[in-house]
Formats: structure tokens, C-alpha cells, sequence
């Protein structure tokens, strides 16, 4: 059995590819990425290709989320903030559904490999710091240094913030692929422990009859239950993730567009 | 945004509901944020050496100020 709980995170070449030595094979990390982005076209596009009035249910859904996500920005970042809307409901949607599509029983989870989470949080960063020196200038500098900072703290601040800053894109990136890694692993060990409570009963039961059966097999009603319910919370945490890799980004556009 | 150049732009009007969901956001990326924060100072101080030879102390002092920033940032986050 293969019981690796690790075995799901690995990248593998499906259409293997190479110009100029440089390695572009299709891997099933860029397959499941092309997927959910498919997915989130098609959300948004089945939602509004008919337009009505009174809207449907797929299209109150798309409206529903749309407002949500421009309430968010809003209220988090100011509506000088509203011309990145489509970027900050890109990077929920887009999020949400590589978490989401991550969940489907033999998939590959994108968000699960740093590369996918770094490139997007390291994006975030990059627009962080041009919109910052667009819209306030080199006193965009002035988020490395608080206000009300005494003299001789400066030296020691200017770094710490420093520091702080830099550490945005990958504490981003960092906790993405973390969460989704570790719920993962434990639903793969869960079923794993079901799975082999079954087979031990099993294995008994050819041994001494079917009484041990009866005895043995609901230890694996245990491990089942969890799994259930894990299922539900990674399901939870998947749009959860999102979210805060949204709402993170907006407080970091925030600083961008307001100062510290 | 062109008049208001080289400004920031006025702060934005936080209401109690929207102040409570970023502390408990942030509260969520304090978490993975220990890691994020050694690795940028020592990576820094990684740099420093490789500039002036002072191998390996630039990076020892990069990794510490690393865990000051974690602290501070912790400490702000307590604070509100």
C-alpha cells in the first residue's frame, strides 16, 4: 500500500518538454494550476454570461462574491484602493479554488508547493512596493521608520523593519503552503490509520473466525469519523486561506497607498 | 492619485468590525511568520559577509536581529 503521506506532494513531469535545455515539461503541478484557473473562468463567466434582472443562483453567487471581496477592500484598504479589485478578487478566487480543487480525491494540490505560493506572494510584493513609491514617493521609505521613534532607537529600528518588510512575500507564501501541506498529510494519515484497522480486522478475522471480526472492525469506525470531520475543516481552511492571503494583501496595499 | 503625489493618501476610517478581523488575521500570520523572518535576517547577514568577508558574524547577527523583528512584531500585534 502506498502509504507515503508525502507521496501526494510529488511534482512529476506529464508531457515531458524541453527548449533550449531549459526544462518546460507539463507537470502535474502546472496541469492542476491550469485547471483552476480554468475553473475560476468559468465560475465567473457562467455567472454572467446571462445577465438578468433578478439574478439566478450561479449569478447571485459570482455578485455575491464580487461584493464581498470589493467590501473587503474597501473597508481594509480605502476606496483608493479599488482599481486593484480585479487583482484582489484574481488572487481569493484563484487561491480559493487551487485550495478547493486540492480537496478532490486523487488531484494534485497546487498551493501545497512553495514555487506556486512564493511566485504569488513575491507578485504581491513586487506591486506592494511599486504602488508604494508611485503614490507616496521615496517617503514611502518612511514605513521603515515608525513615528515617534526616539534617536537613539533609529539604528536599531530601521533594520527590524527592514527585516519585517522583506519577510512579507514569504511569510505569505510560507503559511499557504504549510496549511495546505499539513491538512493534507494528516487526512492521507487518517485514512491510512482506517484503512489499516480494517485490514488488521480482516487479517484476524481469516485467523480466528468471524467473531474477531465484529470486534475489530469498528476500531476503524473511529479514525473514519475524524476523517469526516477533518474533511470538513480542510474544506474550512481552504477558504480560509485564501481569504487571509487576500486580507494580508490588502493591509500590505493599504500600507502601499496610506503609509504605516 | 496624481495631485496627492509624493503623499500618502489620507488613512482610511477603520471601523470596530473590520479593526477586530485584521487583529485576528494577523493574530493567524504571526504564526508562520518566526520562520519567514530568521531566514530573510540571516539571509541579510549571509549577504553582508559575502560583501565585507566577515564570515560567518554577519549572519549570526542577521539571524538574531531576525528574532527581534519576530518579537517586535509580536509584541505590536499583543499591543493592539
Amino acid at each position: 500500500m502506498a502509504a507515503n503521506p508525502l507521496h501526494q506532494f510529488e511534482v512529476q513531469s506529464l508531457i515531458p518538454l524541453e527548449i533550449t535545455g531549459i526544462n518546460l515539461a507539463i507537470t502535474n503541478q502546472a496541469l492542476w494550476t491550469m485547471l483552476a484557473a480554468a475553473a475560476v473562468a468559468l465560475f465567473l463567466l457562467g455567472g454572467v454570461g446571462r445577465m438578468a434582472v433578478v439574478p439566478g443562483r450561479w449569478q447571485s453567487l459570482v455578485e455575491l462574491t464580487v461584493e464581498f471581496i470589493r467590501d473587503l477592500t474597501k473597508s481594509t484598504a480605502g476606496h483608493q484602493a479599488l482599481p486593484f479589485l480585479p487583482l484582489v478578487l484574481t488572487t481569493f478566487l484563484f487561491i480559493a479554488a487551487l485550495n478547493l480543487i486540492g480537496m478532490i480525491p486523487h488531484s494534485f494540490t497546487a498551493t501545497s508547493q512553495f514555487t506556486t505560493t512564493a511566485f504569488m506572494g513575491v507578485m504581491v510584493f513586487l506591486l506592494v512596493v511599486m504602488v508604494g513609491f508611485y503614490t507616496q514617493g521615496l517617503n514611502f521609505l518612511n514605513i521603515f521608520l515608525p513615528k515617534g521613534t526616539p534617536c537613539w532607537l533609529v539604528p536599531l529600528i530601521v533594520p527590524l523593519e527592514v527585516i519585517s518588510f522583506l519577510a512579507r512575500p514569504l511569510t505569505l507564501a510560507v503559511r499557504l503552503a504549510a496549511n495546505m501541506v499539513a491538512g493534507h498529510v494528516l487526512l492521507k494519515i487518517f485514512a491510512g490509520f482506517c484503512v489499516m484497522l480494517l485490514g488488521l480486522a480482516h487479517a484476524e478475522g481469516a485467523d480466528l473466525g468471524l467473531h474477531s471480526l465484529a470486534l475489530t472492525s469498528p476500531a476503524a469506525l473511529l479514525p473514519f469519523v475524524f476523517l469526516v470531520a477533518l474533511t470538513g475543516l480542510e474544506v474550512f481552511v481552504a477558504l480560509l486561506q485564501a481569504y487571509v492571503f487576500t486580507l494580508l494583501t490588502l493591509v500590505y496595499l493599504n500600507d502601499a497607498l496610506h503609509g504605516h | 492619485m496624481r495631485q496627492q503625489k509624493n503623499k500618502p493618501l489620507p488613512a482610511v476610517e477603520v471601523s470596530p468590525a473590520t479593526a477586530d478581523n485584521r487583529k485576528a488575521t494577523s493574530g493567524l500570520a504571526a504564526a508562520g511568520n518566526i520562520f519567514a523572518c530568521l531566514a530573510v535576517g540571516g539571509a541579510l547577514g549571509w549577504g553582508a559577509d559575502w560583501l565585507l568577508g566577515t564570515t560567518p558574524w554577519g549572519m549570526l547577527m542577521g539571524i538574531m536581529l531576525g528574532f527581534v523583528a519576530w518579537l517586535r512584531e509580536l509584541w505590536q500585534l499583543l499591543q493592539s
